[in-house]
This record gives C-alpha cells, sequence and structure tokens, in this order.
C-alpha cells in the first residue's frame, strides 16, 4: 500500500513504481500494489511505460451522503458507547444527543458545516471543540455549546489578527484600502499609505495625535510581520523601504467586518473607513 | 598472488621440436621456458604439468593441466590445457550441490565442454602444484613450500560433482609427483632423453587420441590389457581422455541450465566397464607400481565411493546411482532400439534431443538425484535428498513445482516397484518407457516451449482473492489467462519479428561475433516477451547442440540506480564480482577487448535503453562499442520505447556503433489484439465474440497496448462473476465489457464535482463567472471570493469567511480540479481550472 501515491511519482524515473508494477505482473511473485491518493488527475502523471503497466483499476472514494446521513453521522460520533462504565449518564448523554440532532439550531449549524465541506474531519474538529466545552458543572452538550464552537471554527484568522491591531495599525490598513479602491488593487508602497494617512490626520486633527514618520514606519513595518502586507518582490539593499511595492492581504469586507467588532474605535476612523471617496 | 609485468617475461621453447605435423604445420614441444629478466630466473614448464593461466579476474588465475604445447604456423605459442575450476567458479547455486565445506585451495576437475583448452603459451604464469585426494581425506598441510598446492577431490562437469575416475586420480598422482621430481631439478636442466618414458607416451596418447571413438575404445583394451604396463599406461590414459575429448562434439550447456547431459554417463559406463578389465589385468602384472596397488585397493576397499566401478557385476541395486542410471536407460530406450548400429556420437545427440524435448520436467527431477551421488548409501537416504534438492529448487521456481514434485514421487515409486536387475538394457519394453515417450511425444513440435502448462492449474504465482479460487471453477482460470503474467505459450501475430531478432542472434551466434540490434515499439507491444521467447527458443537450440553455447544476461534500465550500475550488474553476471561502477567498466572493457580462453558468447539484453542516457553517454558508447571489438563475441539487444532514439538523444558516435539494425514493434491493430486475447483464452467459452471485439477496437484505437486490452477483459469479467452472484452464470456479454471500459476510461472529474459540497460547487461557479468576466482562464481568489459572496446571497446562503474559503480553494487544489499557486500568497493566489469549462458547466448542471 503506497499511501500519498503522487509524491512517489515524482520519483527519479518513477523507477520504484515500475519495478512494482513489473513485478506485480510478472508472476514471479504475488504483489498487488495499492495506490492511495486525493489527485486525481494521478494517471497522467504516469510515464508512458509505468502506465501501460498499471491494471488501470481506479476506485474513487466520494462523500456522496446527503444531509440526513450527515446528521446520523453526526449522532454516531456522539453517542457513547454501550460499555461506558456509568450507564446512566451514557443514557442521559445519549439521550440528549438525540434532541441536539432534532434542534432547530443545531440542524442550522451542521446545515452550514455541510454546505462548506462534506469531509468528515472538520465535523469531527466542530464536535471537538464543542465537547471541550463540557464540564462538571455543565454536564451536556447544548445547542449554544455547538453554535459557540462552530463560530470558533468558522472564524476568520486574519480579521481576528487585526482585532488586536493599534489604531495607528488600523488607520494604515484603512489607507491601505482606500488606496486599492482608488488603483484597483495596484500595489503600493510605504510613501503612499503616509501620504494618504497624513491627508486623514489634517482632516481631522482634532481626534487624533499626530504621529511622527518613523513611528508611522514601524506600525508599517509591524503589519509587515504579521504578513497582513505582503512585498512583492525581495527587499534589495538598494531600494529604499519606503518605496517597496506592497500588496495588503486583506479584502475590504474582512477589513469592515472586524472594524465592527473592534473595541472603542474612534468614529473618526469608522467614518473614514466606511466613506469611499477618502479626500472629501 | 601475483602480478605479471609482461615485459620483464619472455617465453622460449624447451628443446627441440618433439614432433611436427606438416599439413597443419605445427611443432610439437616438452616444454617451455619462462625467462624472467628482472629476476634472472628460468622456470622450465613440461607437460603434465599444473600451471597457473591468466584469468579475467588478476587475482584469480585459472588452474590447469599443461597437455600440449605446440608453435603454430603463425609462429604462435600455443598450449592445450585440461581445466580446473576453483569454486569461485561454479555457479552459486550448484555450490550448495557439495554438500561440504570447500578449502580455498581446493580445485575440481574441470569437465565442462564449452571452454576453450586451446590457449596462448603466453598467458602461462607459473607452474604449481596439485595433488588428487580422495574424497574423505584431509588436505595434508604443507608447510615445506611457500606456495601453497591446490587439491583435487572431485571432477566437475556443470552439472554435478563427480568423485574422480580412478584412472584420472592416478593420472594426476603421477603427473604431481612427477612435478616434484622436476621442481627439486629445476636448477640443473633435464636433458630432452632424461623424460620417462611414460611421458613420453603420454604425449604420443594424448595426440593419437585426438579422435577416438569409443567403439574402438572398447575394443583395444581387451588386447593391450594382457600385454604391457606401458599399454595399460596408455589405456588408461586414452580413457581418460575419451572422457573429455568424445562428448565435444556434443553442445556445451548453459551452467545453470537444468538439462543434464547424457553423455557424461555413458562415458562413466564405459569406464566402469574398463574399469573391469583393469581389474583383471592388476594380478597379472608382476611390475605393478605402488601406485597402481593403491588404485586397485581403492576399488576394492571402498566400493560405493567410487560412482562407476564395476556396476556390472556390483550393483548395489538400492543405491541411489542405480537408480537414475536405470531411469536414463529407460528413456534412451525409444532410440537405441531404432539405432543400434548408429553411430556412438550421433546416439548422444538423439539423447540429447529426447531430454529437451520432454522438457523442464524431468531434468529437474534428474539433477537432484544426480548431485550428491558418491555420498548414497540407501534408498531412505536418498528419498530425504530428493525430498531436500526439490524444495529447494522449488522456492528456485515455483511454476515446475507440482509438475517436478510430482513426476519426482512417481518415479520413486517406479524405483520401488521394479525389482532392480543388473541387466538394464533389458527393461527397454517395460511399459514404463512407453509411458515416458508419450510424455515427449505430444511435446516434440518445434518452437513450441517446454513448460508443459496446464490451464486449470492453480498456481500461486499469479495474486488472487482466495475467495475467487472457491468461487467458480471456470471464470478462475478465464481470469488467470488474462492476466499480463501467465505465460503465453506463444506469441501471437509477432511471429515476424521473433523470426528476425531470432535469426540475427542465430547468425551471430554461429559466426562468433559481435553486434547490436535496436528494438523500439510503444508499450505494451510485445517486445520484451518476444526477445525473451528468442533467447528461451536459442537456449533451447543451444542445448540441442544446433548452436554454439551462450549465456544471456538482461539489464533492465529501470531497474537500475544509475546507469552506471549496468556495468556492475553485467560484471556480476559475468564473473560474480561485487566491484563498483568504475572498477567494472574497466574490467569488463578489459574481458571483452582481450581474447579470453574460456570464453562463451554474450547475449546482452537492454531494457528500456533510454534510461541508460548519460550526458556523456559513456555508458550507453561503451555497451555499442564492445560488440565492435574483435573478441568480444557479444551480441546486444536494445529495447526502448521511441523509435528514433538513436536520432535523438544520442551522439554520433554512439549511434554509428549501434549500427542500422533497427526493428520496431508497430502498436496492435485491433485483429491481433483479438487474436491475442482469443489465443489467450484458449478455446475457453468465456467470451461474447463480439466483445472480444470491442475491447480490441476500442484498445487498438488508442494505444494498441496488449496490457490494457488483457486489463480490461479481466475487469470484464470479474464485472461479469459479480453479476453472475446474483443471477443465472453467463458469459461475458457486450455490457460487462462497456462497463469494465467506461471504469477505465472514464473521466473522475465529473464525478468528483457532483460529490463535492455545495459551497465548493458554488466556488467553481464563482470561478467560471470570473473567467466569462474578465475573459481569461485566471483569477485570484479574491477576485472569486466577491463573486462567490455575490452567489450565495442569491442562493440565500450565509457567506463564507476568507478563511473557508481558502479552505475550500485548497480542497478543490488538492483534488486537481483547480490548479493552485503556492499558498504563501494568501488571497492573491491565482487559479485555474484543470479540466473543461465546459465540463464543469455539465458536471454543475446535472443537479
Amino acid at each position: 500500500v503506497l499511501d500519498e501515491f503522487d509524491l512517489f511519482v515524482h520519483h527519479k524515473n518513477q523507477t520504484l513504481l515500475y519495478n512494482l508494477f513489473d513485478i506485480s505482473q510478472s508472476a514471479q511473485t504475488p504483489v498487488t500494489v495499492i495506490g492511495l491518493t486525493c489527485r486525481q488527475d494521478i494517471l497522467e502523471l504516469l510515464e508512458k511505460r509505468v502506465k501501460s503497466r498499471f491494471s488501470h483499476r481506479q476506485i474513487y472514494l466520494m462523500n456522496s451522503f446527503d444531509f440526513k446521513q450527515y446528521i446520523k453521522i453526526f449522532k454516531e460520533q456522539l453517542s457513547l458507547p454501550s460499555e461506558f462504565p456509568d450507564e446512566t449518564f451514557a443514557q442521559k448523554w445519549n439521550n440528549n444527543v438525540q434532541h441536539l440532532s432534532e434542534d432547530k439550531t443545531v440542524q442550522d449549524v451542521l446545515q452550514n458545516l455541510f454546505h462548506h465541506t462534506k469531509d468528515l474531519r472538520s465535523l469531527h474538529l466542530l464536535l471537538m471543540l464543542a465537547v471541550s466545552a463540557v464540564t462538571v458543572h455543565h454536564p451536556l452538550l447544548t445547542a449554544a455549546d455547538l453554535q459557540e464552537a462552530s463560530k470558533q471554527h468558522r472564524t476568520d484568522s486574519k480579521a481576528n489578527i487585526v482585532h488586536g491591531l493599534s489604531v495607528l495599525e488600523i488607520c494604515l490598513i484603512i489607507a491601505m484600502k482606500h488606496l486599492n479602491e482608488v488603483y484597483d488593487g495596484e500595489p503600493f508602497n510605504f510613501q503612499m499609505v503616509y501620504n494618504e494617512f497624513q491627508k486623514f490626520i489634517q482632516r481631522k486633527a482634532h481626534s487624533m495625535y499626530h504621529f511622527e514618520k518613523p513611528v508611522v514606519m514601524k506600525a508599517f513595518e509591524h503589519l509587515l510581520q504579521l504578513e497582513l502586507v505582503q512585498p512583492l518582490e525581495r527587499p534589495s539593499v538598494r531600494a529604499q523601504r519606503e518605496y517597496l511595492l506592497m500588496k495588503l492581504l486583506l479584502d475590504s469586507s474582512q477589513i469592515m467586518d472586524a472594524l465592527q467588532v473592534y473595541p472603542n474605535c474612534p468614529t473618526d476612523v469608522k467614518q473614514w473607513a466606511a466613506s469611499s471617496l477618502s479626500w472629501l | 598472488m601475483n602480478t605479471r609485468q609482461q615485459s620483464k617475461l619472455t617465453y622460449s621453447w624447451y628443446g627441440r621440436p618433439a614432433s611436427s605435423d606438416r599439413k597443419l604445420r605445427t611443432f610439437q614441444y616438452k616444454g617451455i621456458v619462462i625467462t624472467s629478466e628482472s629476476s634472472k630466473t628460468e622456470t622450465c614448464i613440461q607437460l603434465g604439468d599444473f600451471i597457473l593461466v591468466e584469468g579475467v579476474n588478476a587475482d584469480q588465475p585459472y588452474v590447469a593441466q599443461l597437455v600440449d604445447l605446440y608453435e603454430d604456423g603463425a609462429q604462435h605459442k600455443r598450449a592445450v590445457v585440461q581445466w580446473f575450476c576453483r569454486l569461485e567458479e561454479i555457479p552459486q547455486n550448484k555450490r550448495k550441490l557439495l554438500k561440504r565445506e570447500v578449502s580455498p585451495q581446493e580445485v575440481f576437475l574441470d569437465q565442462i565442454l564449452g571452454y576453450d583448452t586451446d590457449i596462448a603459451a603466453e598467458t602461462i604464469i607459473k607452474s604449481i602444484g596439485v595433488l588428487p585426494l580422495h574424497l574423505d581425506e584431509e588436505l595434508p598441510i604443507i608447510t615445506l613450500n611457500k606456495e601453497k598446492p591446490f587439491y583435487v577431490k572431485q571432477s566437475w562437469d556443470g552439472k554435478c560433482f563427480k568423485v574422480l575416475s580412478p584412472d584420472t586420480f592416478s593420472k594426476l598422482k603421477e603427473a604431481s609427483k612427477k612435478r616434484g621430481v622436476i621442481s627439486n631439478s629445476s636448477k640443473a636442466f633435464i636433458p630432452p632423453d632424461n623424460l620417462t618414458p611414460v611421458k613420453k607416451e603420454m604425449e604420443s596418447v594424448v595426440w593419437s587420441a585426438t579422435k577416438p571413438k569409443s567403439v574402438d575404445m572398447k575394443i583395444e583394451p581387451k588386447h593391450s590389457a594382457s600385454k604391457s604396463s606401458l599399454a595399460k599406461e596408455r589405456h588408461s590414459q586414452r580413457v581418460a581422455n575419451s572422457d573429455i575429448k568424445t562428448p565435444t562434439a556434443r553442445k556445451k550447456l548453459e551452467l545453470n541450465s537444468p538439462t543434464r547431459s547424457k553423455g557424461r554417463l555413458l562415458g562413466c559406463e564405459v569406464l566402469g566397464l574398463l574399469d573391469d578389465d583393469c581389474d583383471a589385468v592388476t594380478p597379472l602384472e608382476p611390475s605393478a607400481t605402488k601406485r597402481k596397488v593403491k588404485f586397485t585397493s581403492d576399488i576394492l576397499g571402498s566400493p560405493p565411493k567410487i560412482p562407476c566401478s564395476n556396476d556390472k557385476s556390483k550393483l548395489a541395486s538400492e543405491t541411489a546411482e542405480h537408480c537414475q542410471r536405470f531411469s536414463d536407460t529407460i528413456r534412451l530406450s525409444p532410440y537405441t532400439k531404432i539405432r543400434d548400429f548408429s553411430e556412438k556420437d550421433k546416439n548422444l545427440h538423439v539423447k540429447d534431443d529426447t531430454i529437451s524435448l520432454v522438457g523442464y520436467q524431468k531434468p529437474r527431477t534428474q539433477s537432484p538425484m544426480l548431485t550428491p551421488r558418491s555420498r548414497r548409501t540407501c534408498a531412505q537416504k536418498t528419498s530425504a535428498l530428493i525430498a531436500e534438492q526439490i524444495s529447494v529448487l522449488n522456492q528456485e521456481d515455483t511454476l515446475s513445482s507440482s509438475d517436478s514434485s510430482y513426476s519426482s514421487s512417481s518415479e520413486e515409486e517406479e524405483d520401488d516397484d521394479v525389482p532392480c536387475t543388473p541387466e538394464k538394457k533389458t527393461k527397454f519394453s517395460t511399459p514404463k518407457s512407453s509411458r515416458k515417450s508419450a510424455v515427449h511425444t505430444p511435446a516434440k513440435t518445434p518452437k513450441k516451449t517446454p513448460l508443459s502448462r496446464t490451464p486449470r492449474t492453480p498456481r500461486n504465482a499469479t495474486p488472487e482473492i482466495p475467495r475467487r479460487i472457491q468461487a467458480a471453477q471456470e471464470p478462475a482460470s478465464v481470469l488467470e489467462e488474462a492476466h499480463v503474467s501467465a505465460i503465453p505459450e506463444s506469441l501471437p501475430c509477432r511471429e515476424e519479428e521473433f523470426q528476425d531478432i531470432y535469426n540475427f542472434v542465430e547468425s551471430k551466434l554461429i559466426d562468433g561475433t559481435g553486434g547490436c540490434m535496436y528494438i523500439s515499439g510503444v508499450p505494451g507491444t510485445g517486445k520484451t516477451a518476444t526477445v525473451h521467447e528468442v533467447i528461451r527458443c536459442l537456449q533451447q537450440a543451444a542445448e540441442n547442440d544446433e548452436l554454439p553455447p551462450f549465456q544471456c544476461v538482461e539489464i533492465n534500465g529501470m531497474k537500475l540506480t544509475d546507469p552506471h550500475q549496468a556495468y556492475v550488474q553485467i560484471l556480476e553476471f559475468l564473473t560474480g564480482q561485487k566491484v563498483t561502477a568504475t572498477h567494472a567498466a574497466v574490467l569488463l572493457a578489459k574481458l571483452f577487448s582481450t581474447p579470453g580462453p574460456k570464453r562463451k558468447t554474450t547475449v546482452l539484453v537492454v531494457d528500456e535503453l533510454d534510461l541508460l542516457w548519460t550526458r556523456k553517454q559513456n555508458v550507453m558508447y561503451n555497451l555499442f562499442d564492445w560488440p565492435t571489438q574483435k573478441h568480444s563475441k557479444l551480441i546486444i539487444l536494445a529495447i526502448a520505447n521511441t523509435m528514433d532514439l538513436p536520432e535523438r538523444i544520442m551522439m554520433n558516435r554512439v549511434a554509428s556503433r549501434l549500427g542500422l539494425t533497427r526493428m520496431s514493434f508497430q502498436p496492435y491493430t485491433y485483429k491481433q489484439l483479438q487474436q491475442i486475447v482469443s489465443s489467450r483464452l484458449k478455446g475457453v467459452k468465456a467470451f461474447e465474440e463480439d466483445a472480444v471485439q470491442l475491447v480490441s477496437r476500442k484498445v487498438a484505437a488508442l494505444s494498441g497496448d496488449a496490457r490494457r486490452c488483457l486489463d480490461i477483459c479481466r475487469r470484464a469479467t470479474e464485472i461479469c462473476e459479480f453479476a453472475r452472484q446474483k443471477r443465472t452464470p453467463e458469459i461475458v456479454r457486450m455490457s460487462h465489457v462497456t462497463d469494465a471500459i467506461d471504469e477505465m476510461f472514464s473521466s473522475p472529474y465529473v464525478n468528483a464535482i457532483r460529490n463535492a459540497s455545495l459551497h465548493e460547487q458554488i466556488f467553481l461557479k464563482a470561478i467560471l463567472a470570473e473567467f466569462r468576466r474578465a475573459g481569461v482562464e485566471e483569477a485570484t481568489v479574491q477576485q472569486v471570493y466577491r463573486h462567490h459572496v455575490a452567489l450565495c446571497r442569491m442562493e440565500g446562503l450565509q457567506s463564507p469567511t476568507v478563511s473557508e474559503i481558502m479552505a475550500i480553494c485548497s480542497r478543490l487544489g488538492a483534488c486537481r480540479l483547480l490548479l493552485v499557486e503556492a499558498s504563501n500568497k494568501y488571497l492573491h493566489v491565482r487559479v485555474r481550472l484543470n479540466l473543461n469549462q465546459d465540463d464543469v458547466m455539465y458536471a454543475l448542471r446535472e443537479e
């Protein structure tokens, strides 16, 4: 059995595969080769003489179940086995699971996940998150737990990072967003961002503290380290850091979402972000 | 042992020519003097001495006994020798037949007939001592001399070890004794007259015995035996010689081929007859030397140890040796009866033919019986040994295991049943002989493979699910038949190519020259199978003595880790040495460029030649350069897929050496494929005519790959069998075949898309939308994301976050529905569809 079969294909000359297939066809030794891969196009990667020796027996495993079966799987996964020591608790737990599976909110959560992926692994992950909330004082799983877990499961990692940024950094990101809108996704450099930021400061000087350029630069580099911003080319010694071309790795909707939940955000900044024409 | 510097040694004849042959313009000499200029020493080697001869391997010179020295018309000094072989020269798988520890100083009297006994005198290194010993004798520890002498206990004829016959033994003994005398007085030159009369005699006998007729061999002893000791000496000499020379007419065998030669045995029988005479004579000799006394005592003292002695009179009826000979005669019977008067040589031919026609089965069972003859005393032991040997053989070849064990047991039974009478020749007309001949007659058809293969026999070699063996009687065999590994009896539709290759190799073999042939063709067109078939037929022919013997080396470019490993493999096969690639290249170059005494023609099959390509192409250059060497005797069959490989990847000098002997295997047409399938199925009514035709047409249109064709047939049979479990039995119909074809050729993508989750499908839709908008078949995730969100809004679904989109994207990328860039660019990762847009549309619309 060769797991991750596609990686064997990349061996030099596919010698291993050739020999394995050859042996399996030559009656010297009873050998069956089973290759496992997630790639659909694996056959096209085989060399012609290796392909010729391959038996062309393929079995595709698809997640072809529908939502009802998905719920069933959910129940089975969550139920306690009969050999569980505390029988009364097991009964209680299992009844609860039965209830849960009929609950509307739970079904919504599962439906959502099911729409995203039929992957059972992600279901396991979700259930793990939910079950980890179970404590002595809170012995039974509730629909709320599952919802919470689903929320955790779904959260956007980059948006989360935005939550932890300082106001200055948020301002920079908003500036970048505006630049992106103005120039339709063209790359920008620090100087452009700084200019944009300066314009905003001049308009709303009363609410914002005036930052020095090096301080802004520092904040910008912090964003770079968080990989919210990515340079287009490798930084060279000659090019000044201010003029390196950058790209924002966030979508505008992400930024807006993040700003909604950002605590204590100055209203000016929020307005600035929402306004499509920044120079007005 | 010694590294000889050629420049410092001069060879000159010792004494005047003893005799000369005017016709051949040769002069014979009694000795040769090797003068070393560096150390100012002279060594004189005389006839009968044991010498070391330069071999393939510098550390392992060949051991031989000097039989004759002469100068040919072109003033070249030549020597005729009797070879001895070291244990290293015996193939690994035969060594275990010896069943005892062998000291490195032990050699075996070499009776393999394929080796050239005529060598250049310049290859002689020096003389050494060889002492004959009896089998149970310990090696004497000699510390007097610096050089260690060699010891001979047994002889080796390529198939089995035998105890030295008393004659050879005594002859060797004498020669070694004489050598002691000579070496003592080697400083003072012995005048020619000083030679013992015996030696003179020996010399003349050697040459009179060059064309011995076994007929007069039988007659001669009768009158000579009573005459004089000299005559007896002469007689024994002749017997020994006949041992060596009579069978030269017969073929020389591949070392590892299991067929045993009959001639040996016959020679032994003759020897036994002669021994009778000797025995009768000895008491009459008043002047019997010490040597002779010893010789007789050997015979009387330990009769079971001497295999061939006095079997007429003493026949221990239960000995394995006897049984073996007994069965031999039976097999020979039909011929001996018919051709009683025919020449012996011819007779031997015929016998060989019979053996090979009978096929593997018999030789297999025969060889274990042959081997440790000298040691067997009772039948129980024999059968135990046979069982042991067979189990060894079984491991070697599972295919014939059932056959061989069956027939061996039956033979044993026979041996038990029939009381063993000393008069073997009277047994000719027993029912058994008719049975035996019946066995070989159907196999007589020429060109047919000897592998007697019954179609229904369940062979453990084919990989199978246990369930299937029990499931159905018929399809099990059909499935096996269709398996690619099942060796077909003949290769249909490749007769022409077969004949071409066969003729090419055959002509080169007969000429004793070298040559190259390039064979090309797309995969699954039977190139390798045809070449294997050719080799098999040639080996068959060589065994039947129609062709000179050859050895076959096969290397596969795919099975080498590095092109240079080819050298190592070839060398290991030829000499058994394991060295580094560069050293092996040097050794091989030396081997093929210098004339070797024990050289057989080599057929080298190079499969997947294109993988031996290196930047400097030195591997290919060397491979194709060797056959052009005068002495190489190398035939190369190179196999590859591309027709124009020589022009495409080879340098000019390599391509020119490859020559223009090309052959290309065309892909099979549907008719040929049909024929192949039906020949495989061999009349078993399992497939509908049309179904076979459909398969072959389909495959022929695609690739013409026979392997693919057989695979489809197998699959179709399986589907049919599966269906049969529910319904009534039926043969494989069109529907099954179509199912199988669909299963193999259908694109997995559409299916995969249909089974994807909702958001994955929406993502694909978004990609299509983005492509349509931009007009470019490439988009970043960010762009697709916007479409995705819009689509979600339309469907009334909760729109996924970017992280989720990225997860979906990478999942689709892993399935290779999408081609995705390295993921460090996050939202700006570029995405491309790995399949046609229409396919995606089709798959999504079905919902």
